[in-house]
Order: C-alpha cells, then structure tokens, then sequence
C-alpha cells in the first residue's frame, strides 16, 4: 500500500510566479518542490510549490516580501 | 430501462457503451450492462461510485455478468467530466499490465524555452510517481541521461519510482559522453542492445 501525507501546496497564476517562488524558497531554505498542481485543486498556471504543512507562515512572508503572487496555500494529501 | 451489451467488449468499451445509455437515458432510470468478464465489473462498479449512482452486479453465468446502475434524477453531471472520471480502464487485470517504457531523450521536456522544458520534464517525473499504474522501465539517454545523474532534481523521484519496482536504465555511451559515469545516482546502466530490446517489445513507449 503506497503511502500519502498532507502537504501545503501553493499555486499561483503565471508560471513564472511558481519558478521564481521556487529559487526564493530554495536561497530561503524553505523545504519543498516544484509539481504540477495536483488534480485535487483547480486550475492555476499548472505549477505549484509543495511544502511541509508548517511552513505556511514562513512561505507567505517570503512571498510577499519578494513580491511574488500566490493564488492559494491549500493543504493536499499526496502520495509520497 | 436502458439495456446494454457489452458482451465480448475489452476495457474500455463497456464503460463508454454505459455511459452512452446513461446519457440516453434524460435524466432518472436504470441501466442494465451485460460483460462477460469482472474485470469489466469492477470498473463499472467503480465508476457507478465515482458518478454517485446506485450499482450491484450478479454473476448469470461462468462467462456473464449482469450489472445494473440506479440513476436518481439530478446525479447526471452534463459534461463535468474530469480527466480523471474519462479514464476509463480503472482496473487492469493482473498478469495482463501493459508494458509501458518511457523514454527519457532529453534533459528538457518539449522544445521552445529549455529552462521551462527542465521544469516540465521534473513535473514529469513526479507526475510518474503519482500514477496509479506505473512504467515497467524508464530508459534514459543522450541528454536525458543527466537526470539520473548527482545534481538532478529529480533524483528523489527516480529512487521512490526504482522502489516501486521501476527499472531505471541509463546509457552508458551517453553517460561515457557527458563525462558523468561517475555520477549515476539511480538505477543502472545499459547499453544500445538493452535499450532496444525494451523499447521494441514494449506494448506502448512514452516519450515525454
């Protein structure tokens, strides 16, 4: 039986946003990775950041600060 | 009542012929299938659970299956299929699993912009992961065997595909090329006979 675990998956709305956010995260040291967005969650730009649930605060701190636009932090089970 | 035959159909027309009928059907009513095989129950029951209409199946016979769908007024969903409800073959039997093999030929997916195409080729893979039904082989080569070499980003999901039971395969002449033979990081290598045994006896070969 393969295993799944929540995670926060960040989506946005251009595809640029989702690689910029990803080389934000990775100076920052924010655990995580680029995936395409799970079929759970709509749309979007067919990119998102899937990180650790605890990371919320953190991510959209660093995202605002850099100016990068989000358009949802929802938390998805995936398989890992 | 709607009823279908469905007898001597492969995946996955039973399911179409039955979606078909449901269509048909305007609204509330039942549709009866008849197949002759469980796997073809199963995915019927299996899509009946998805849709949210009633469904139970009897066995007639050795080789025939009744199964019926109750469906209530307002449970037809006109044309909000997802991609995943329009996959039809939800079950593969055991022992007759395609053989799919990707072939990975780059380091980039699709051609255009090839920081986008690395993204995408990395979306790729861990979309492999998240597959239902996964490759028997990933074959890597020319550009491609960078991917399964140290400082690939999606080394992390090789090695969780290779614990599936994936084969990995890479090149050897291509990682002989690259200078990174000392770099495999995940699966084996291989050479051009290997690579093209899997890829001519393979039932379907991806190449994203």
């Amino acid at each position: 039986m393969r295993q799944s675990k929540e995670f926060l998956v960040i989506t946005f709305s251009q595809t640029t946003d989702a690689m910029a956010a990803e080389l934000l995260f990775r100076d920052l040291c924010v655990p995580g990775r680029i995936i395409p967005i799970p079929r759970q969650l709509s749309a979007g730009c067919g990119l998102a950041f899937r990180t650790e649930m605890d990371q919320k605060q953190q991510a959209q701190q660093a995202l605002v600060e850099a100016g990068i636009r989000w358009h949802e932090m929802e938390p998805v089970r995936l398989l890992v | 009542m709607i009823q279908v035959n469905a007898l001597g159909d492969a995946c996955p027309i039973p399911v179409v012929k039955t979606k078909n009928a449901i269509k048909e059907l305007h609204g509330a009513g039942i549709v009866e299938t008849l197949v002759d095989n469980e796997i073809a129950v199963q995915n019927l029951t299996k899509m009946a659970n998805q849709k949210g209409y009633g469904v139970k199946s009897e066995k007639l016979s050795e080789d025939q299956f009744r199964v019926t769908m109750e469906i209530k007024e307002g449970s037809v969903s006109a044309g909000e299929e997802s991609a995943q409800e329009t996959q039809e073959c939800l079950v593969v039997p055991e022992g007759h699993k395609k053989n799919v093999v990707v072939a990975v030929t780059a380091s980039v997916m699709g051609t255009g912009n090839d920081e986008l195409g690395a993204v995408l080729i990395k979306g790729f893979l861990y979309a492999l992961t998240q597959q239902d039904e996964l490759p028997k082989t990933i074959l890597f080569y020319n550009g491609g065997a960078q991917l399964t070499c140290e400082g690939s980003a999606s080394l992390e999901d090789l090695k969780s595909l290779e614990a599936l039971g994936v084969e990995i395969l890479t090149c050897g002449t291509c990682l002989n090329y690259y200078k990174l033979s000392e770099k495999l990081a995940v699966g084996g290598v291989t050479n051009m006979y290997e690579i093209t045994e899997r890829l001519t006896k393979a039932d379907l070969v991806v190449r994203p």
